[in-house]
């Protein structure tokens, strides 16, 4: 029996469910409806008083203390170094620790030093990021630690933005806003862009209210010192910033979301720099909430939508993405002919779904960071998308034996054999 | 019209008579290349002794007039040697001394660093030390062999008086010529030249008046 538009009207109410359950079930659905609620509070949030939209700033201006890890940045330093320093905020200290880089960082950074512009730390031997980071803590003086990445450009505001967030007594770290500074390069880099305007800009705003905001990126984010303290710093991981955020959490502190605080950080142009990375942070994920915080499934001790959250993205990226072509093959068989209709009506729905994100995005984004460029990925992102399923569908599987880690680019060889594998 | 161009009697006629008196002594062997040294003398912290002894200037007068006859072509600068300077007076007469630039008070604890490869501490040599040797503060791990469980990254210093920790950036500098105190490492490196006579400074007769 061939399968056309006259076969559509035989089709039963059960089997149209049946053809429909791929786009219904797809992962973005789940973040369809809470987007678009979000966007009609901002709406109406946008006509009352102002004084309800402000954040709480604080009378003091408490110190903070940034972090700087570095390694051979070059040239471009100069530029992330002069973004920092010409911040708004009025009572900070930097503090750049080289990892014994090779290049020029040393001269640049003993430069900005003699003008009492930083306090630079330079290791003897080459350490790593989480060590770096922890050689910063042991220096800092602020009772609020800044965490950057040695590509990170910030906007005037935005450390003044991270404070206003962090003076809520409950939490206590907050994430800032990303949006890639090179999205025109090529369209794997406007592809990312879209992705960030969407993942981070977007739903981070209804994530961290809900405290199910799980993860601070290193390149951008804030702690209460103490925290950190407690914490004993950072631990080795190539997540360094994921396991900190759930040690926070795990010590019953929120996360907020600063999205007035706004970085710009550059991103893998090539789509084996975008597999690489990725595949590193989705290793990450996977091994930090199932193995070395796996008590976070401890629903008595922890908190439900973690579990809740954990549970749907194994459900969604590894169960549908591997039962996906199963699934073909059954309708296939029951329904015979439907492959390309289920394809294409997958398809449709994802693209209208991600057109519909895409232009929430764009209109919650600062205006500065608005990149009508994004609307051109629509077409496309589908694919995108499914090649980051795939990532982390790979994540799961190399995780689940246990697989080596991947290159030792983040930490030397002497280092790296001495991590404990969770 | 540049001074090189200018037939020797008209360079000889704008030469002072010290200056005279020097191109004529660079002629003898013993004065034919004038080193520079480090000098508390010199208010600018760089001394020419031959050319004090030469002339009896007091310290601090050759240098203009050596690039005086530099300028003119008589003399050459030869790179010879790198000093620091003090940023404020370019003076090289300064002393350094571990201060805390919080309160100026003098450091009393210096510790070694020591990073554990396992958990990426960091903490002073101090908090590792047990009685069964090194042991992490952070893992509880006993710490073996350095190279291989942990390294030693830095050190740190820590100020008596307001307890601040400073890393490497520890140096302050007093210059003694302007009494003014600056980063250690936000002293100038200022090039020292050598001078040695020129052909054309050679060929003139200096001693006599034109």
């Amino acid at each position: 029996m061939s399968f056309d538009l006259e076969n559509l009207r035989k089709i039963t109410e059960w089997q149209w469910l049946l053809l429909l359950a791929p786009a219904l079930l797809f992962d973005t659905t789940r973040y369809y409806l809470t987007n678009f609620l979000y966007s009609l509070f901002s709406l109406v949030r946008f006509f009352l008083p102002k004084k309800n939209r402000e954040g709480k700033a604080s009378s003091e201006c408490p110190m903070v203390s940034i972090l700087l890890p570095v390694y051979n940045e070059g040239p471009e330093l100069r530029e992330v170094l002069d973004s920092i320093l010409d911040n708004l905020y009025p009572n900070f200290e930097l503090l750049v620790i080289d990892d014994a880089s090779s290049d020029e960082t040393m001269g640049l950074c003993l430069d900005y030093q003699s003008r009492g512009k930083l306090r630079y730390f330079r290791k003897r031997i080459r350490g790593s990021k989480p060590s770096s980071l922890n050689y910063g803590l042991f220096f800092a003086r602020g009772d609020y630690i800044l965490h950057l990445d040695g590509d990170t450009r910030l906007e005037r505001s935005a450390i003044l933005e991270m404070m206003k967030a962090v003076q809520d007594p409950r939490v206590g770290g907050v994430a800032g806003n990303l949006f890639a500074r090179n999205a025109r390069q090529n369209l794997t880099t406007l592809l990312q862009s879209a992705e960030f305007a969407m993942t981070i800009n977007a739903q981070r705003r209804w994530l961290a209210p809900m405290d199910l905001l799980q993860i601070a990126s290193g390149a951008f984010s804030l702690f209460k010192k103490k925290i950190l303290v407690r914490s004993r710093g950072v631990d080795p991981e190539y997540g360094e910033d994921l396991d900190i955020t759930i040690k926070a959490r795990k010590m019953g502190a929120r996360i907020a979301f600063a999205p007035d605080a706004i970085a710009e950080t550059a991103l893998p142009p090539t789509m084996g720099g975008v597999f690489r990375q990725r595949l590193r942070w989705d290793r990450c994920y996977v091994r930090l909430n199932l193995r070395k915080h796996g008590n976070l499934i401890n629903l008595l001790r922890f908190r439900f939508g973690d579990f809740i959250s954990m549970v749907l993205d194994f459900f969604f990226n590894l169960v549908l993405l591997l039962f996906f072509p199963v699934y073909l093959v059954w309708v296939e068989m029951k329904i015979p002919g439907s492959m390309p209709f289920i394809l294409v009506v997958t398809y449709l729905f994802y693209t209208l779904v991600i057109f519909t994100q895409i232009t929430i995005s764009f209109f919650l984004s600062p205006k500065k960071h608005r990149e009508w460029r994004w609307f051109l990925t629509v077409p496309v992102y589908f694919l995108y998308s499914l090649y980051l399923r795939v990532i982390r569908a790979s994540a799961y599987l190399l995780e689940a034996f246990r697989s080596k880690r991947g290159s030792s680019r983040f930490f030397p060889e002497y280092v790296r054999s001495q991590i404990p594998r969770y | 019209m540049a001074l090189m161009d200018l037939p020797k009697n008209d360079i000889s006629a704008g030469l002072s008579a010290e200056q005279r008196e020097l191109l004529d002594k660079m002629t003898e062997p013993s004065h034919v290349r004038l080193e520079p040294m480090a000098s508390s003398a010199s208010p600018t912290g760089i001394a020419f002794p031959l050319v004090n002894q030469a002339l009896n200037l007091p310290g601090g007068m050759e240098p203009p007039l050596l690039d005086d006859l530099a300028e003119k072509g008589l003399l050459a600068k030869v790179p010879c040697d790198e000093i620091l300077a003090c940023p404020h007076c370019r003076s090289a007469d300064f002393a350094v001394s571990e201060n805390c630039r919080a309160c100026r008070d003098a450091f009393v604890r210096k510790d070694a660093l020591i990073h554990h490869y396992r958990c990426s501490w960091i903490a002073p040599q101090k908090e590792y030390e047990g009685p069964k040797g090194l042991a992490c503060p952070k893992c509880q791990r006993k710490l073996d062999h350095v190279g291989v469980d942990y390294d030693i990254p830095g050190d740190f210093y820590q100020c008596s008086g307001c307890w601040k920790k400073y890393g490497e950036e520890k140096l302050t500098a007093r210059c003694r010529i302007c009494a003014r105190s600056f980063l250690a490492e936000a002293a100038l490196r200022l090039q020292l030249h050598a001078y040695v006579l020129t052909p054309a400074g050679k060929g003139l007769k200096p001693g006599k008046a034109p």
